[in-house]
């Protein structure tokens, strides 16, 4: 694959994505007999919130929630970076090559000039289908329904790694590998996953905390922000606003999963960047010295 | 004004909730068609649905191959959770550690102690039994029997002793009249206490 301008970090998110779905796959394969005993071979699914939210409404054992705990806490500090570094689903089908993507398309041929300040899905009223499954589910789960296996991510995808294993066709996970092709590599995570509306929610709830708390940040300085939306073109969650750019310091989007896609894109130093507890790990200014005029990066 | 536009956002989306929440129920709610026999120290039915992710992690881990996904026939609440063929092996919890519950992430199958262990109870089709059909000499579901829950009668027909079989799957699946094995296990209360259970009586 050609590197399209998109620079190291790019390719350093995507190792690290790799790194976590080979993981994934490594401890699917090795929970056959004998178990290792020395980890636990359903590491993932028992972080996985959701589940343990369904396990606790249909035992009554709290304990269950302890691994998930984990990842609820990173998550309040610093927003659904999981779906954006770790999910092995989100990394499967954001390497998909995609027929649709509908911001892009939405934004092509914009200038700077049309795009500066212009509210690009805000004040839509728009249901979020994520929120409604998220709450069937969890109503499901108080009369003993469980549908996780329908709906979480986790689920999906260690079920298709180990009916692969042995010989059967994932039909959900090839559904959903169909549907990013066709409408968007994120659209599944973004509109539909309610493990991702749950992250959203609780990253929601940590949005105000400053950024040197926060493990992982974006962070802006409008000052330097030329409102030029190579920022929400570049988001592969589709979520950026370009009325973003009216705000500075850290932006705790509740669907941002912290990838870093707009920082690489931004073609001004200093105005978009990723922090850890304050430090700034990736910079919109690395990289980009041969990128030519900002103004033109636009298009 | 925006805010009676978000309240009303909301709005539909809380019923919409409710009518997705209602359609599952709808079409999850249903028994099994079909009972069906469950891995060693699976919860009560109930429970077991509502814990099982249906992630196939018992499945994988099982030594003896004896699980395997349960297809549409025992209906969408049962689909791909994770169903004990005896017809596919004997199940080994004795030995294997109880791979399956320790494999489980949400608890639906427990390690409980071996004595506890009721996978089913097997019970002799005397129509298809070769001993009892044909009146033939046939060891072979009492030889392969680890709980010495099979007793031959005087004239060397094969019985059940229900409170001793644990609904392993080693006569089943060893026995010779196979593709149709003359003695099946049943899951746990779909056969009657006593002698064979019902199907047996009346002879």
């Amino acid at each position: 694959m050609k590197r399209d301008g998109r620079g190291k970090a790019h390719w350093i998110r995507r190792g690290i994505q790799a790194l976590f779905l080979a993981a994934f796959i490594a401890l699917a394969w090795a929970s056959a007999y004998p178990p290792s005993g020395r980890f636990p071979e359903s590491f993932f699914l028992r972080m996985d919130p959701l589940a343990a939210f369904s396990a606790v409404s249909a035992s009554g054992v709290w304990l269950y929630l302890i691994p998930a705990w984990i990842l609820l806490g990173l998550t309040l500090l610093s927003g659904r970076f999981f779906c954006g570094w770790i999910c092995p689903l989100g990394s499967v089908l954001e390497w998909l090559p995609s027929l649709g993507n509908r911001r892009r398309k939405s934004l092509e041929g914009m200038r700077p000039a049309d795009l500066a300040g212009r509210p690009i899905g805000k004040g839509e009223v728009r249901i979020r289908l994520k929120y409604v499954f998220l709450a069937a589910l969890l109503l499901l789960f108080v009369v003993g329904i469980n549908l996780l296996w329908i709906f979480d991510p986790l689920v999906i995808a260690n079920r298709a790694v180990l009916f692969a294993i042995s010989g059967v066709v994932p039909v959900l996970f090839i559904a959903l590998l169909i549907l990013a092709v066709l409408v968007g590599p994120r659209y599944w995570c973004q509109e539909l996953c309610p493990l991702g509306a749950g992250l959203s929610l609780v990253s929601m709830a940590g949005s105000r905390l400053p950024e040197y708390c926060s493990p992982l940040a974006l962070v802006k300085d409008k000052d330097a922000c030329i409102r030029c939306g190579a920022c929400a073109r570049a988001c592969p969650f589709e979520i950026i606003e370009v009325a973003d750019s009216e705000r500075s310091g850290r932006l705790a989007l509740a669907d941002c999963a912290l990838c870093g896609e707009c920082v690489t894109a931004c073609p001004v130093e200093g105005a978009l960047s990723l922090r850890s507890m304050g430090m700034e790990i990736l910079g919109s200014s690395d990289g980009k010295a041969a990128r030519g005029n900002p103004e033109e990066a636009v298009i | 004004m925006k805010k009676l536009k978000i309240g009303r956002r909301d709005f539909i989306g809380v019923g919409l909730a409710g009518a997705a929440a209602a359609l599952g129920y709808g079409l999850f709610h249903d028994e099994a068609e079909a009972p069906l026999l469950r891995p060693p120290g699976a919860q009560d039915e109930e429970e077991f649905l509502g814990r099982c992710l249906r992630c196939q992690e018992c499945v994988r881990a099982c030594p003896t191959g004896c699980l395997e996904p349960a297809d549409r026939d025992f209906g969408t609440s049962s689909l791909w959770t994770p169903r004990f063929n005896p017809a596919l092996a004997k199940c080994d919890y004795g030995l294997c550690g109880r791979a399956c519950a320790r494999a489980c992430p949400v608890g639906a199958l427990c390690d409980v102690p071996d004595e506890e262990v009721r996978l089913g109870t097997a019970s002799v089709n005397r129509s298809l039994c070769i001993a009892w059909a044909e009146g033939k000499d046939c060891l072979v579901c009492q030889e392969r029997c680890a709980y010495n829950a099979i007793e031959f009668d005087e004239r060397g027909r094969p019985h059940v002793v229900s409170n001793r079989c644990t609904g392993c799957g080693a006569c089943q699946n060893t026995c010779v009249t196979c593709p149709n094995p003359a003695i099946v296990v049943y899951p746990p209360g779909t056969v009657t206490s006593g002698g064979g259970g019902r199907r047996n009586r009346g002879n």
